[in-house]
């Protein structure tokens, strides 16, 4: 069995340090402009996250999530950056990411989100829960939706917004494996269908958008109003 | 002699004969009910199946009738079944949590039921309804038979997406088919391809699913807690709603996670319900929408997504939190969707948009009246959910008929419907009348409902201010439909209607917001009373 043939507090260490790159993946994606390596980064920080699911599932007694990792690592890590990378080329994107918000000030308003997700976490601390995994974890996770939302209020191409929405779904994931050890099997699987899917949409409307509008950039799309 | 044993005999065999058909329809009548039984037994799997089936069969026939056909069919027999539903929930005794089904993945009490009659009956119609409208608009060459196929497709997936969101056990797999909501429907939101649908398609799209995963993120912390609290308790634990009410573990759910949990919840299921300020994607996408699927987003969808809501505020209400934190947000959230859709009702330029805000402020109306929190004030709200979903598929159904005769959605360019196309512009009067809550129509009783909840609680200051804004939102739809109902239009306009086959779900959607208002049958009062204990259980 390996159950426990690993040390517990060096588990938690190296769960520890595949979550802090993480974590960095999410800031990179607000520090580089160019879209090719949005789309590596992602799936960087897919790659690490199933390494953390399959940390917990082979030494943390939760088998059933060695399922949930092996299909992040088929999905995430390689289907759906494959899916960016050819809408990238079909599309002709222009390679530069727009930004409302220039590099340094995005890199100081993620890291106060991070402390304020830190401060989240505590108070849920205080309520003598016990955890699965270390505090740290769930930090991260939160903090990673965090930058995921502000990375879709922040750049204004089409494409930077839905690695947002993937980021934000990867620090909801975190989250699950993290304080409940991955949630009920059936949810996992329904989650993961209905990201597919979104992804596929947002790719056909993607499409869409460069053809009405001859740019995937969201800031030309005004004519809704009031 | 002979005559007479022949005569006999004859007679004999007709006795004969006799008992035998009685026999015969004896053992049918057994079977039918047999049948019944046994479809009402299985109605909450088949609400499902059928749509799902239709949703198939249209996207493999592609052709134009077989698709309208399978449609009709699919949706009445689907509409059958959700009766059924509510027949099998009504028979079991209040207060007994009715069995889960299908290995504890579905399950349906008066509160589910209430959604999926809800579904149904706006599905039918907007379904009847999209025949003749879709219909005409292909006829004029708007779209491709692939478009078609197409919305038929999505217009049945997206029916079973709500279904099975009314009937998932497991508060995951709710969230999981609250998503899939967005999913079927945004390619309907963005059907034309015009430079409005596609943003509005996409913004619906972002919106809502990035609205949508905050909810995940209170599921996940309600697991969270669930998982201690099972552990108190001695059992295993689970997302399954029934098991979480149904022992007496909630009691040891931790309140501090799960108020963060219900704040989240209440943003994410609040985006998609259209509660401010996460409404900004409502007047778009039911603004660009096809006019039966506006039906559908304002009438229907924007219910299931405080379906969820009320899940979870049952489930803080029975927890140590108790029901005064969810409440107070639901009363708060409500009064400020009322405050901030009201403006737009009067400035309004596009009379879709006018009626998605209308959504928007009547989706408040219902949030304040469950946070009022008195069963009286519930009871209203939840008649105001079906009197909301009536006289708004009702109007948008009519202002549908009104975009194919005058072809804009500009209030300024539309003058004298009364004159050119007396049905509709009729219908949309008698609309406006039942949106706006005036007596006779059915809105008045439900907005009556939850003033009178309001008064009587000594909550003068909410009841006054939904009094206020209902107020200036009937003199702003006035002012707006006054000025295309009446006078005469500025290009000369044939006279007649475009889709005159709207008339028969236009008719009974009439017919229901009049009946309504006057009268609530026996068995959608049961049913009413029993969703109240549901929201309400404390």
């Amino acid at each position: 069995m390996l159950s426990y043939s690993l040390d517990p507090k060096l588990l938690n260490q190296l769960i520890d340090l595949f979550a802090a790159f993480i974590l960095v993946s999410s800031f990179l994606v607000l520090a580089i402009k160019r879209l090719y390596v949005h789309v590596r980064l992602y799936a960087t920080q897919s790659f690490f996250l199933a390494l953390v699911a399959f940390l917990v599932a082979a030494f943390g007694g939760e088998p059933h999530i060695f399922i949930a990792a092996a299909l992040t690592f088929i999905f995430k890590v390689m289907l759906i950056p494959f899916l960016f990378r050819r809408i990238i080329n079909r599309l002709n994107v222009q390679q530069e990411a727009q930004l409302t918000l220039n590099v340094p000030a995005s890199l100081i308003v993620a890291a106060g989100l991070v402390l304020g997700a830190d401060y989240l976490t505590r108070t849920i601390l205080e309520t003598n829960q016990t955890f699965e995994l270390s505090r740290n974890v769930l930090t991260v996770s939160l903090s990673v939706v965090l930058m995921g939302l502000f990375t879709m209020v922040t750049r204004k191409k089409a494409l930077t917004q839905v690695i947002g929405f993937l980021t934000i779904e990867n620090g909801l994931f975190l989250a699950g494996i993290a304080i409940t050890a991955g949630m009920p099997m059936i949810v996992e699987l329904g989650v993961l269908f209905d990201v597919l899917v979104a992804v596929f949409i947002m790719g056909v409307l993607l499409y869409r958008i460069n053809e009405t509008f001859d740019t995937i950039n969201v800031e030309k799309l005004t004519k809704l109003k009031g | 002699m002979n005559f007479q044993r022949l005569w006999e005999s004859f007679l004999e065999l007709l006795r004969h004969l006799g008992e035998q058909l009685a026999q015969l329809w004896h053992a049918f009548q057994d079977g039918l009910v047999n049948t019944f039984n046994l479809a009402q037994d299985a109605s909450i799997f088949l609400i499902l199946v059928v749509p799902l089936l239709t949703a198939i069969i249209c996207g493999l026939s592609g052709k134009k009738r077989v698709m309208e056909i399978a449609s009709m069919g699919g949706v009445s027999l689907t509409a059958f079944f959700g009766i059924l539903l509510v027949r099998s929930v009504l028979a079991f005794t209040p207060n007994i949590l009715p069995p889960a089904r299908f290995g504890g993945f579905l399950y349906a009490d008066a509160l589910s039921a209430y959604l999926v009659l809800i579904i149904c009956l706006i599905g039918l119609l907007a379904t009847f309804y999209a025949v003749g409208y879709m219909g005409h608009e292909h006829s004029a060459g708007l779209f491709s038979d692939g478009k078609l196929r197409e919305f038929y497709f999505l217009l049945n997936l997206f029916i079973f997406t709500m279904l099975l969101a009314a009937v998932a056990n497991n508060l995951g797999v709710l969230w999981v088919a609250i998503e899939a909501t967005t999913l079927a429907s945004a390619f309907l939101v963005g059907f034309y391809d015009r430079e409005e649908s596609v943003e509005a398609a996409w913004k619906y799209l972002i919106i809502g699913s990035v609205g949508i995963t905050f909810a995940l993120f209170g599921t996940v912390l309600v697991y969270f807690s669930a998982l201690s609290a099972f552990k108190s308790c001695g059992v295993a634990s689970t997302l399954n709603w029934r098991d979480l009410v149904e022992r007496d573990c909630a009691i040891y759910l931790d309140p501090h996670i799960l108020k963060l949990a219900f704040v989240f919840i209440l943003i994410g299921y609040g985006t998609k319900a259209g509660l401010a300020p996460m409404h900004t994607w409502l007047p778009d996408a039911h603004s660009q929408a096809p006019t039966p699927i506006s039906a559908l987003l304002s009438g229907v969808l924007i219910n299931a997504a405080m379906y969820g809501i009320l899940r979870f505020h049952h489930l803080l209400g029975i927890s140590p939190v108790g029901p005064d934190f969810s409440s107070t947000l639901l009363l708060v959230f409500g009064l400020l969707s009322l405050a901030i859709a009201t403006p737009f009702i009067l400035v309004q330029q596009d009379y879709k948009r006018l009626l998605a805000y209308s959504s928007i402020e009547h989706m408040g109306i219902i949030a304040t009246g469950i946070g009022l929190g008195s069963p009286l004030a519930i009871f209203g709200s939840l008649l105001h959910t079906l009197n909301h979903a009536l006289a708004k598929a009702l109007i948008f159904m009519s202002a549908g008929n009104l975009l194919l005769k005058f072809k804009t959605k500009e209030i300024a360019l539309v003058k004298g419907a009364m004159k050119i196309i007396p049905a509709t512009g009729a219908l949309l009067l008698l609309g406006t009348l039942a949106i706006t809550g005036v007596p006779p129509f059915n809105l008045f009783v439900s907005e009556f409902l939850i003033l009178s909840a309001g008064f009587a609680g000594q909550q003068f200051w909410v009841a006054g201010l939904i009094l206020l804004f209902l107020v200036i939102a009937f003199a702003g739809f006035f002012y707006h439909v006054s000025h295309m109902a009446f006078g005469s239009p500025k290009d000369p306009l044939a006279f007649g209607e475009a889709n005159s086959s709207s008339f028969f779900p236009l008719t009974v959607l009439l017919a229901f917001v009049l009946l309504l208002g006057f009268y609530i049958p026996g068995p959608l009062h049961e049913l009413l009373q029993q969703a109240v204990k549901v929201v309400r259980p404390w």
